[in-house]
């Protein structure tokens, strides 16, 4: 059987010469690529000033490019993005369903509008489109604006939507962006790109973006390509490690933009047992960050501290209540939840270890490998809190809200809390533990790019920032003209 | 002597080398269809034993619905994985809860021996050596150990010191060239390059090989005359996943624990003495003699190079026993390592096995070809790394190891390692035993994945000097 192909583009043109094998590792799929070694001079754009054809397009030349690129990305009709969803269904750590309900989003996220408000919420459009002035106390007329950059983006591979974000970033800031694309997801970013030539070869936006697979971790690769004089940032999602490899390349001149390794966390309020419906309600919501996509994102809930009490009665509510997480968490739409593709065996060899002694911990499902709950009988998390995965969060009872705190630290990306009405008590004190993103109960996969991200805003540093001072003394008073001591 | 198959199997499980009359030729040469029946009536007895008597495994027989043992592979489902031994809540170390410990430790072990556990007042315990040195005295049928986890938390095996025993005997076949009962006991000597007393599982393993093979405890020399603190060790493990984590500055030190600082610190200064006079012994007392030495590789090469700097070689007789558990998984051994130990001690070889804390009766000896073989007290198993499913017993198989530690005499003897390996069922090693055995190198699940959950035995030292660090950290 012949293996499928991920192409490389280079600014507009589709490669499929010099293939080599990658991939097939623990029974994955193996697939074909360009030797990124053949093109890596290719790669990068060189003289920044070729930046310079984006800067004759308006925003909202940008703006009509992304929402024709948007029908056309209706995965119905696109052969591109129906070859890479089948393809992706090897390689996804996540589910087919999942998979394809994401490929079947992308088109909605290039609208007029959502990305309008993602760069005023952001940016400012204005900062983009030219510069923006402002008179200082001292007289000087300040202009700035934000200035594409030559751009590396080490996409992660756990969700589709990803590659996407990162094309729309890449356009509205004019910028130029090679992207690696994950090994467990080659194929989505080629498959956008290519429609992107297809629709207009030669535009600037189509001509300012490169899609590539290499191995990470090709040292003789990488410290060619990652210099100062091809790129001026790298934007890096990923893990730990990858993360720690990225960050040996960086310099002076070559800037870092790192989406770190994240994990979530929720906090349950006493009030969500006062009555059998809120209790359900929470149940619900706290399945779906639970469950989506698999809990293969970082904003997927994790631990979860329940303010049920930890006397007799509170463990009962505690138990009753993760069941009825369990149950929720079974009748998600497939669209954002299944059972795991593969069950992780190392955690599985946990979860089984504490099924066979109950009196600190209770497991709630989990036999045949759908996901588990386990709910804490005493107020704190089971030991290897940071193996949960494939649907399997961990509830920890506790009295007070303030032991809530415990489930934050540096690590934490998103806090989802319910009810609402507790909100108000910990979004002053969960940042300083370290929690980034605070949501409602049930929307932590609901993630809005028009706010920041990782604590950072990667569309603002993703730009670069240049002001232009106008002064003359009659205006403002100058150096020169201070008097000597 | 004619033995009825019963007979066989009690010795197997009671006294192995009584079996094979106290000859390492024999035990060498066990026939494998011998070996095969009387391990499977052997493993059909302890599950008969321990079904219902032990709550832990009586609590997954139940759920798996397993009532009795036919063949080897109706053992499968009833193996433990490593997370049995710490599915403790940690935090339970944290308070110095030594009560719900043993009320924990108490279900992984038969009736009898929980009775004598419970009649522990361990409450006062500050900490774990105190609490095993209490242990210890209480219930001497028992012996247990801790391995150190990345993961921060300790797992304990509640072993028994009886198993301990029939281990190292079988060891001693090697030591001894034993050929009979009757062989005579050698004056052997044994220095050991590390801590007099210790309770990771391997030092527990080491104390009672000096106590098997050595006329006296007198002859055994150590380089440290201390004990390795195992509260120490915890922080050590303890500081690795806070850092993981993030949460270094949330470590809450006990005063105890800084006073254990002060004795180390103190022993640190005396180090360099110590370290004389170990040597100082080795070349004036124990000077061509017949010894024996039994420590990690790399507790084993660093004595060498330290020797070697000094100068000294070819110390002992070459009729010694060096022996290490070998396989690297994971740690790159300096070349040259084993060449260093050997001109260093003047041995001929060095005995190398595998083994595990976890199924102590497992130790596994590699012959002249490069083969583990099979410890005839443990039934080896490989299992399919995704199902856990169990591989055929035949061809070339490669897989998680698990073992059924027939050595258990108070505990469950069932055990999946974090090993990848690749066993040979049916060819016959070119080295003329008729034991199956692992061909090639081991690795463990947890590097192929990229991360590690266990330290291995010869990273304890590492860990020992981690949590050190970090506590000099604090006093400034």
């Amino acid at each position: 059987m012949s293996h499928p192909i991920a192409p490389m583009i280079i600014r507009g043109e589709v490669i499929t010469d010099n293939l080599i094998e990658v991939g097939g590792r623990g029974g994955d799929l193996t697939f074909l690529t360009p030797d990124a070694n053949r093109y890596i001079d290719r790669l990068p754009l060189g003289n920044p000033t070729r930046l310079a054809d984006l800067y004759k397009l308006s925003f909202d030349d940008i703006l009509d490019y992304a929402v024709a690129l948007g029908e056309r990305l209706a995965f119905s009709k696109n052969a591109y993005l129906q070859e890479a969803c089948e393809l992706s269904y090897l390689t996804a750590p996540t589910t087919p369903t999942i998979v394809k309900a994401s490929y079947m989003g992308l088109q909605n996220l290039l609208s007029r509008e959502v990305i309008t408000e993602m760069v005023e919420s952001s940016v400012g459009v204005n900062y983009l489109e030219g510069w923006v002035r402002q008179k200082l106390l001292d007289g000087t007329e300040l202009e700035v604006r934000c200035f594409g950059a030559r751009t590396l983006h080490i996409v992660a591979g756990n969700a589709v939507a990803l590659s996407l974000w990162t094309i729309i970033r890449n356009m509205v800031l004019r910028s130029d962006a090679i992207i690696k694309a994950p090994s467990n997801d080659p194929f989505t970013a080629a498959a956008i790109a290519r429609t992107m030539v297809d629709m207009a070869p030669d535009h600037p936006l189509t001509r300012h973006l490169s899609v590539a697979y290499w191995k990470g971790g090709d040292q003789a690769f990488e410290q060619r390509l990652y210099q100062p004089q091809n790129l001026e940032k790298i934007v890096a999602w990923g893990g730990f490690a990858s993360m720690k490899h990225v960050t040996q390349y960086i310099q002076p001149g070559l800037e870092l933009i790192s989406l770190d390794p994240k994990r979530s966390a929720s906090i349950i309020g006493k009030g969500t047992f006062e009555s059998e419906a809120s209790m359900r309600e929470a149940a619900v919501r706290l399945a779906s960050d639970i469950g989506a996509i698999n809990q293969k994102g970082c904003v997927c809930a994790r631990t979860i501290y329940v303010q049920s009490g930890t006397d007799e009665q509170g463990l009962e509510k505690l138990n009753t209540f993760g069941r009825y997480v369990y149950d929720a968490m079974l009748t998600l739409p497939n669209s954002i939840s299944t059972a795991p593709k593969r069950y992780d065996q190392n955690l599985k060899a946990h979860v089984d270890a504490l099924r066979l002694d109950d009196e600190w911990y209770k497991v709630i499902g989990g036999l045949a490998g759908e996901g588990a709950i386990i709910c804490s009988q005493i107020p704190e998390p089971v030991p290897f809190s940071t193996l949960l995965d494939d649907r399997t969060a961990n509830l920890v009872p506790v009295d007070e809200l303030n032991e809530m705190l415990d489930a934050v630290d540096a690590y934490t990306q998103t806090v989802g809390v319910y009810p609402e009405s507790i909100k108000d008590q910990l979004k002053d004190v969960l940042p300083l533990h370290g929690a980034q993103r605070i949501v409602s109960l049930g929307y932590a996969a609901a993630m809005k790019f028009a706010a920041p991200q990782d604590s950072i805003e990667p569309l603002r540093r993703m730009g670069k920032w240049i002001s232009n001072q106008i002064a003359s003394p009659e205006t403002t008073p100058a150096p020169w003209l201070r008097p000597s001591l | 002597m004619t033995r009825t198959i019963d007979e066989k199997v009690e010795l197997l499980l009671t006294d192995p080398v009584a079996l094979v009359e106290h000859s390492y030729e024999k035990w060498n040469q066990l026939p494998r269809d011998e070996v095969d029946a009387l391990q499977l009536a052997a493993a059909k007895r302890r599950f008969a034993e321990m079904r219902d008597r032990i709550p832990v495994l009586k609590k997954l027989a139940d759920a798996e619905a397993i009532d009795r043992v036919e063949q080897v592979e109706d053992l499968v489902p009833l193996l433990f994985e490593h997370t049995v031994f710490k599915s403790y809540p940690p935090s339970l170390l944290e308070k110095n809860n030594f009560t719900a410990i043993n009320k924990w430790l108490c279900k992984l072990v038969i009736p009898e021996i929980a009775e004598a556990i419970q009649a522990v007042d361990v409450s006062g315990c500050q900490g774990l050596d105190e609490w095993f040195e209490t242990m210890d005295e209480a219930v001497p049928q028992l012996c247990i150990s801790h391995t150190s986890g990345t993961s921060g938390t300790l797992s304990f095996l509640p072993l028994s010191n009886r198993e301990f025993e029939k281990a190292v005997k079988v060891r001693r076949l090697y030591a001894w060239r034993m050929n009979g009962p009757e062989t005579p006991a050698p004056d052997m000597h044994s220095v050991y390059p590390y801590y007099r007393k210790g309770y990771l599982s391997h030092m527990r393993g080491n104390m009672a090989i000096m106590k098997t093979v050595l006329p006296s405890l007198d002859n055994f020399h150590p380089a440290y005359p201390a004990t390795l603190s195992s509260d120490v060790l915890h922080l050590g493990a303890k500081v690795r996943a806070a850092h993981a984590k993030g949460t270094l500055d949330r470590l809450v030190i006990s005063p105890e624990l800084m006073a254990k600082k002060k004795a180390f610190d103190q022993l640190q200064a005396d180090m360099p003495g110590h370290l004389a006079a170990f040597f100082e012994e080795m070349t004036a007392r124990l000077k061509g003699k017949v010894v024996y030495i039994g420590g990690t590789w790399n507790l084993l090469h660093n004595m060498a190079k330290a020797g070697l700097e000094r100068g000294l070689e070819g110390v002992f007789h070459p009729d010694s026993f060096i022996a290490t558990t070998g396989g690297a998984k994971g740690v790159v051994q300096p070349q040259g390592w084993r060449e260093d130990v050997l001109r260093f001690t003047g041995a001929r070889k060095i005995f190398e096995t595998y083994a595990m804390s976890e199924t102590p009766s497992g130790s596994h000896a590699l012959c002249e070809h490069g083969n583990y073989h099979f410890s005839h007290t443990a039934i080896p198993f490989v299992l399919d790394p995704e199902t856990g499913k169990a591989l055929p017993r035949k061809g070339r198989q490669t897989g998680r190891a698990a073992f059924f530690d027939l050595g258990a005499d108070l505990r469950w003897g069932g055990f999946i390692t974090g090993d990848e390996i690749t066993v040979e069922w049916d060819k016959p090693c070119a080295c003329g035993r008729p034991s199956r055995y692992v061909e090639g190198a081991i690795q463990r699940y947890s590097d192929k994945n990229g991360g590690d959950d266990k330290i291995t035995c010869a990273a304890s030292e590492q860990s020992h000097r981690e949590a050190m660090d970090f506590l000099n950290t604090l006093e400034l």
